[in-house]
This record gives structure tokens, sequence and C-alpha cells, in this order.
């Protein structure tokens, strides 16, 4: 991914991991994920964004991914899974990652090889203690929000595949890989 | 995002419309408890026809009233469903707690 200059934080791109929580549900090949910025090769096409964590930006990270995706000639129902998966990150990402903090920010951005996309949510918020734990349906933290503890559900039974990174205190990053035109299998 | 509310014999219909978030669902939390509570209706009906976009934040919402009629002795349902919508809802096991209809009319004639 590219190191490109980065306003405040610019570890927002840097985070590095040594755990990963990662699902196989529902892939349809095995794509190896290199978190090696130098070993990744260069995408077609690439996008990245960065705006403040608030609810309403929502909305505006679902139209620019949805924007930038329609680039492929996706089908609509391929744009919407993309839209909701890319909202449940986001959401989680101002809601749970940053607890209502006015000045903190996210960062989306989309690679794009061939037909697969790779999708990023990133935050610097608290993270998660147990990551196995919160994507396990139903669990939420914010039961009194009325959050249904579904946001990872729904986007491992959209994307392809679904890769979580987080340290408590040092953020997290959601990564979903999503080759487009694939046959549906659901039947 | 609409809201639109309107009684049928004793189900209270919801017609939502527009994009359904976790910055929407609060707005239409509040709206939907006090009509639902004001209008004596016992049944919720919930019509996504009009909805361009939702996430999982709208199983909250549904989940969240679902308690209220639940205790008044009523029943919830969700019509106008898209395919998409369908799939999210059955991932997180809506529909062992509310039913579904095609359209809110349907839903009104059954309940």
């Amino acid at each position: 991914m590219n190191k490109d200059n980065f306003t405040a934080d610019n570890s927002i791109s840097d985070n590095n991991f040594a755990d990963i929580s990662m699902t196989d549900r529902n892939k349809t090949e095995n794509v190896p994920m290199d978190h090696n910025a130098a070993n990744t090769p260069p995408a077609d096409n690439f996008m990245q964004v960065e705006f403040s964590a608030l609810e309403r930006n929502t909305a505006f990270a679902r139209t620019v991914i949805a924007s930038f995706v329609s680039l492929l000639n996706p089908t609509l129902s391929e744009v919407t899974d993309i839209k909701t998966a890319v909202s449940e990150a986001v959401s989680n990402a101002v809601i749970h990652g940053y607890c209502g903090r006015q000045d903190a920010r996210v960062v989306l951005n989309c690679a794009v090889t061939g037909k697969t996309l790779r999708i990023q949510v990133r935050d610097l918020g608290v993270g998660i203690d147990d990551v196995k734990r919160a994507r396990e349906p139903l669990y939420t933290t914010r039961p009194e929000e009325e959050r249904s503890g579904m946001g990872f559900t729904v986007m491992e039974m959209l994307m392809d595949r679904v890769e979580v990174e987080s340290r408590p205190g040092r953020g997290t990053v959601v990564t979903f890989l999503k080759t487009l035109g694939a046959v549906d299998r659901r039947g | 995002m609409e809201l639109n509310l309107k009684r049928r014999y004793n189900d209270l219909v919801v017609e939502l419309g527009g994009e359904i978030d976790s910055a929407t669902t609060g707005y239409l939390r509040e709206q939907i408890e006090s009509a639902y509570r004001r209008s004596h209706a016992q049944n919720l009906i919930f019509d996504f026809r009009k909805v361009s976009f939702l996430d999982s934040s709208a199983i909250g919402l549904i989940i969240g009233r679902y308690k209220l009629v639940n205790a008044m002795g009523g029943r919830v349902a969700v019509t106008g469903l898209s395919p998409t919508m369908d799939r999210i809802f059955h991932a997180a096991g809506l529909y062992q707690l509310v039913l579904k209809y095609d359209t809110a009319e349907d839903a009104s004639k059954a309940m």
C-alpha cells in the first residue's frame, strides 16, 4: 500500500499487528493476504480517503466506495453488498473505536487487482481486546444503544474474506476481499 | 431518511424510506416508540419498500421495538424487503422473532 503523505496521525497507515484473526468462511479461493507493503504487488487501481469519525460520514464512505467500485461494472447486488460491509466497518470504527471522540479519523481504502477488491477500514481507536469474541454473532459492547452485534456476521456473509487486526489502544484494521463476477453458489 | 406512520386496524404501519444506518436509527427509534404508544395499536409492521439502503443497525432498531410490542402482546412484521435485506435479517436470526410478508397489506390481513 502506498505510504502517501498523510495528515497528523501518520501511523494510521502503519499499524503493524502480529495477531491476525481471519475467517475462511465463504471464501471462494485462497488469496494470500500480505501486509508487508514491499511485497504487495502493485494494484491496478487504488484510492484512500480519510474522514472524521462521525456517524454521518458512514453515508459518505458508502458513496465513495460505491463510486470507486463502479469503475469495474459490478452488479447492483455486488455494490449493495460492498456498501453494506463498508457501512458496518465504518460504524464500528466510529462507535466502538472512538467512542464518540470528535477529533478522530477513519481511513477507507481500496486496491483493485483484476476483479478482486481489497478494502480496508482503519482506525486508531481503542482497539479490540478479544477479536474472536467480537466476531461472535450478537456480541456487542454497546447493548444499551441497541447495537445488534451483527456487524461482523454481516460483513462475513457479504464479503469473500474478512480479516481483523487489532491491538487494545492501538486501533483496528478491518480488511475485506471481494472478487466481482464470482458465480453465485448460494442457489 | 423518511418515515411515515399509519394506523391500519390493529396495526401501526411504519413506512421507512431512504437510508437506515447508525446515524438515522436514533431518530427513528424515538418516533416509532412514541407513535406506537400513542396509537394503542397492538402490532407493528415495518415497510421497507422505499428503503434504498440498510445495515445491521436496522436489526437493532427492529429488535428494540420488538421488546416493547411483545410486552404489549403484539407481533412485529417486516415487509417489502430486497434480497440483501432478507439475507441480513435471516443471518441475524430475526425471523425467530418477527414475521415476514411481501407487503404491509399482506401483513395486516394475516396478523
